[in-house]
């Protein structure tokens, strides 16, 4: 709880530290929220009551174990590199640049109330409370009409999920009485063949569903992701997704875990089809973002086979997959954020003449291709096979999962087109208009050098990355 | 003097009442929508003021007295206004030309109309509890220990909430930034 | 289903309708003789029935304090031509002067007039949320201009309806604010209640003065009264949002308007003058005979026939705001004022406490 508070009142004084900063120091702010953070993660490894594992408060709403913990942690590295890129890209928005970073903290504070989230008046308003920031985030070029639409169909969609989301939790509450994850899986049993429930759950996995982008709620994503402020784009990628795949874990597996047994089939379904679209729709891009746009729709596929396999292994395999996709992801639109700097556009031909113009740039992009691909030796790699060999494990079971792994398998395929699409236009394209070489500052090079040793580490040493979220993932072992 | 009385039993009126305020709520959202005579946004919105006073009327059956006062004073006597207010600064004229196209009426429909039928089907599949005893009357004094007491995490939680959306308001309307 | 209940409530409804009717026609009335006399003129003196120079002393006084002129501008009012402008929106431009009226006689309910006559209490509907179900009709009331504005299809009565939508809202919510230090101190949020409260510890004037202040203010920009009465501004907006009515249309909005102000009194009188107590003469218990009950009923109406020269008076002493300085006043000094009463009075009663 500490935490939260911490961050939130970060934001806050973000925001008042506005009033004094001369307008040619505002970069402070944002390396200083950097520090901030820096030190609270550094803390919650230190266990100093940051994120000691003390249970529930609050009535058991609010819950502190080792999923919540692995999840706050996540929160905070992605929320430090995404304010890494917002001061890069900070001479790109109009004004407001200290709410921009203020934020960016504050929807990591509702990422952090998400991850310790234990009933769904929790899950709404925390779900609510990053969704609205990020309606905010998403339009704040406001100069720029790509970001403004991006904001508003951002927000009519995310209304509308909003929605399905608080009606599915009102039918469940009318249903069986009980908000709280716990004391619900005390009764869901009895409610197994109560249609209302049912639907109530369905429709809060269709909220649930549109947070994470997976078929068929996906139609957000590409959209948004290329309109909105490349920021914004990467904690979206990274820190909405992952918000959304906590809260699905909490309510498939703390909640309602009878139901999700029974619901196996639904789950490989909206896995496959999803892993299908993002990558097909994916070949024919040409804009950067919108291509990482589809990507992460895929991803958001791959992920999920570790929700589909309903086993520890599976939730776990989920976990490190998150935990490479942040590095990778956020090393991606970094380079993109520099290299768009002076340009209109996110086109792919943004980046021809990179390996020239800065090598650290162009070599970052590449390993990031290279991992979200799955080519050993990076994060991309290790996580699919885990999440692979989850779902194998399950085919005894139910044949759907060898389907399911072999759907997993061509989209990996198909992925190499245009990842390599991209690295092609690093290295091999003909007419670069621009070879000035690019200048990087020192923070954001310690981003870079983040995201890299990231990706190194977990592919390489993956043994204490898969400890931690194997640990996590016991939560739902009982 | 006791013909009203024998005509409607005491537990029937609250049972009766909640179709006719269901009924209105409905029939209203429909002609929010749908509105067969007239295609005025400013109509669509008075009528969305009619929908949200009629489910007020839904919040008292509950004895949520609190709540249907909240309703009326936030949605009807606020938000609504506000959209009036831009609706006729707007003076939207291409909306009331604008045709409907038929594929989306149709996928509109579909959807409806699915969710409609799992809904139904559901119900028919399902026994309701007949009379649930609320867990909370409409005392104000009940409602503000909830709401401090066991729901005050995510009570400060909205507050943050609106903290953000104010911030963001203000970012994104302003006239000029600097 | 109690016949009792029912019979009782009608004839209350009716009864309470029929006065607030009466005495908004006297407040015009009021209004004009005040604003005459303000003015150093002598007001309406002439109008009288045939019958009033027959009748001795009493016609000839009341003919020289205007006490028919309501009479005859009723009349004016229901004959004069019913005249539709060519290019309204036909709908709107019947439904809000409706509208207008309608929420301002539903406030009335609630409010407690007399403690009780005949084993009835004196009010309409004694609801536990009383002061809410007030704020909530009282928040439906901005429709009738808006729409009004909006039928009228024409520039001024346009800008009138936005400036009152905006002003309203504006100032709902610092009314609604200041109200609260009343409910903390209180408890409770029947009318009633709040009543029996001042009865034994003392009107809440003493207590929650600024709250009184900000409500009083508040109420004048509620009710579009001078000096707050942009929305109809003349010399800016020829007439306002009701320039396109004419005869029993435009004469529904001046009935809005002053129920308003008199609804306005009753809370005002209600949450910080006693309602229908006073402090001495043993006044402060409920009525036991019908003499008492009666007596109550006209010390509430004393009082708020009190307010209601109020309103006048500030009409006619105080300039018309700008527009801006409205909002200013609105935003920035009520609301933030409004919050630092309720802080303070939290902070004082949970030191008590």
């Amino acid at each position: 709880m500490t935490l939260e508070v911490c961050v939130m009142a970060l934001g806050v004084v973000l925001m008042l530290a506005d009033f004094w900063l001369p307008a040619d120091r505002k970069k402070f702010a944002g390396y200083a929220a950097v520090a901030a953070l820096a030190g609270l993660l550094f803390l919650s490894f230190g266990g100093c009551g940051c994120c000691s594992l003390s249970g529930t408060a609050f009535n058991g709403m609010f819950v502190e174990d080792g999923l919540a913990v692995f999840f706050k942690r996540f929160f905070l590295i992605a929320a430090i590199l995404v304010l890494f890129m917002a001061v890069e890209f900070s001479d790109r928005i109009a004004g407001g640049v200290s709410e921009y970073y203020s934020l960016i903290v504050f929807a990591l504070s509702g990422m952090l109330f998400a991850a310790s989230a234990n009933d769904f008046t929790m899950l709404f308003v925390s779900i609510e409370l990053i969704t609205i920031t990020f309606y905010i985030l998403t339009s704040f070029q406001r100069g720029r009409l790509v970001s403004l639409e991006a904001g508003v169909k951002y927000l009519i969609l995310g209304a509308l999920s909003s929605s399905f989301l608080v009606f599915g939790i009102a039918l469940v509450w009318g249903t069986t009485g009980k908000l709280n994850f716990n004391e619900l899986a005390a009764v869901a049993a009895q409610f197994e063949s109560n249609k209302i429930f049912l639907i109530g759950v369905l429709f809060i996995l269709v909220g649930l569903g549109f947070k994470i982008a997976a078929f068929p709620f996906q139609i957000w994503a590409p959209d948004v992701y290329q309109g909105a402020p490349t920021p914004t784009t990467a904690f979206l990628a990274v820190g909405s997704k992952a918000a959304g795949f906590v809260l699905l874990l909490r309510v498939l597996f703390t909640a309602v875990p009878t139901v999700t047994a029974h619901w196996a089939n639904l789950l490989i379904v909206i896995s496959g089809i999803t892993i299908l679209y993002g990558n097909l729709c994916a070949l024919p891009q040409r804009n950067l973002k919108r291509l990482l746009g589809y990507s992460s729709i895929a991803h958001a596929g791959y992920l999920l086979l570790g929700v589909a396999a309903l086993s520890t292994s599976g939730q776990s395999a989920l976990l490190y997959y998150l935990a490479g996709y942040l590095f990778t992801v956020c090393a991606a639109f970094t380079v993109i954020c520099l290299v768009t700097r002076h340009l209109d556009n996110d086109d792919l031909s943004a980046l021809a003449g990179l390996n020239r113009r800065s090598p650290l740039l162009a070599a970052t992009m590449t390993l990031a291709m290279v991992s979200l691909a799955g080519i050993p030796p990076l994060a991309g790699f290790f996580g699919k096979f885990l999440l692979l060999k989850s779902v194998l494990e399950q085919g005894a079971a139910n044949p759907g999962y060898y389907c399911l792994a072999f759907t997993a398998l061509a989209g990996v395929v198909i992925s190499f087109y245009y990842y390599f699409g991209v690295i092609r236009a690093i290295y091999w394209s003909k007419a670069a208009a621009d070879v000035s070489p690019i200048s990087l500052s020192g923070p954001i090079k310690v981003a870079l050098w983040i995201c890299i040793a990231g990706m190194f580490w977990l592919g390489l040493f993956p043994s204490k990355a898969l400890n931690l979220a194997t640990e996590a993932a016991s939560v739902f072992a009982k | 003097m006791d013909s009203l009385q024998n005509l409607i039993p005491e537990t029937m009126l609250p049972d009766m009442m909640f179709y006719v305020f269901a009924g209105l709520t409905l029939g209203f959202g429909i002609l929010v929508v749908a509105n067969p005579f007239s295609r005025n946004p400013v109509t669509s919105a008075m009528f969305l003021v009619l929908a949200v006073i009629s489910m007020a009327g839904l919040f008292v059956l509950l004895h949520a007295f609190f709540l249907a006062a909240v309703q009326v004073i936030v949605y009807a006597g606020a938000v609504m206004v506000l959209f009036l207010f831009v609706i006729m600064l707007l003076d939207i004229k291409d909306e009331q030309k604008r045709k409907i196209k038929k594929g989306f009426l149709l996928a509109g429909l579909l959807s409806v109309g699915t969710i409609a039928g799992l809904f139904i089907k559901g119900l028919h599949a399902t026994r309701l509890d007949a009379h649930p005893s609320p867990t909370t009357e409409g005392d104000t004094a009940l409602l503000g220990k909830l709401l401090f007491g066991q729901y005050v995490l995510p009570f400060e939680v909205v507050s943050v909430l609106l903290l953000v959306a104010m911030v963001g308001v203000i970012l994104l309307s302003k006239k000029d930034l600097k | 289903m109690d016949w009792n209940f029912i019979i009782f409530s009608a004839v209350k409804i009716a009864v309470v309708i029929g006065v607030v009717q009466g005495m908004v026609a006297y407040a015009v009335l009021a209004e004009r003789k005040i604003s005459a006399w303000i003015q150093d003129r002598v007001g309406p003196n002439r109008t009288a029935p045939p019958f009033a120079k027959h009748i001795p002393v009493l016609g000839r006084l009341l003919t020289r304090l205007g006490m028919f002129q309501p009479l005859a501008d009723g009349l004016k009012f229901m004959f004069k031509e019913d005249f539709t402008p060519a290019g309204v929106r036909k709908i709107y431009f019947f439904l809000a002067p409706a509208i207008a009226v309608i929420p301002a006689m539903l406030t009335v309910a609630v409010i407690p007039f007399g403690s009780v006559l005949g084993g009835q209490k004196m009010v309409i509907a004694d609801l536990n949320v009383g002061i809410l179900y007030t704020f909530g009709i009282v928040s439906l009331g901005v429709y009738g201009i808006v729409l009004a504005g909006y039928a009228a299809n024409s520039k001024f009565p346009f800008l009138g309806g936005i400036r009152s939508s905006a002003q309203m809202i504006s100032y709902e919510i610092s009314m609604g604010l200041s109200v609260i230090p009343v409910l903390l101190i209180v408890g409770n949020l029947n009318l009633g209640q709040i009543i029996g409260w001042q009865a034994q510890h003392g009107w809440l004037i003493l207590y929650a003065p600024l709250a009184f202040v900000i409500f009083l203010v508040a109420s004048f920009a509620e009710t579009n009264r001078l000096p707050f009465d942009l929305p109809e501004a003349e010399t800016e907006l020829v007439g306002g949002y009701h320039t396109e009515y004419g005869s029993m249309k435009f004469a529904l909005f001046f009935l809005g308007e002053y129920s308003n102000m008199i609804a306005s009194s009753g809370m005002m009188v209600t949450l910080f003058f006693g309602g229908w107590t006073l402090p001495f003469w043993g006044l402060d218990h409920p009525a036991a005979t019908l003499v008492s009950g009666i007596i109550h009923i006209l010390i509430f109406l004393v009082k708020m026939a009190a307010f209601i020269v109020l309103f006048i008076w500030v009409r006619w002493m105080f300039p018309r705001f700008r527009y801006d300085q409205l909002m200013d006043l609105g935003w920035r000094r009520f609301l933030p004022l409004a919050l630092v009463n309720i802080l303070i009075t939290a902070i004082i009663l949970w030191m008590r406490a």
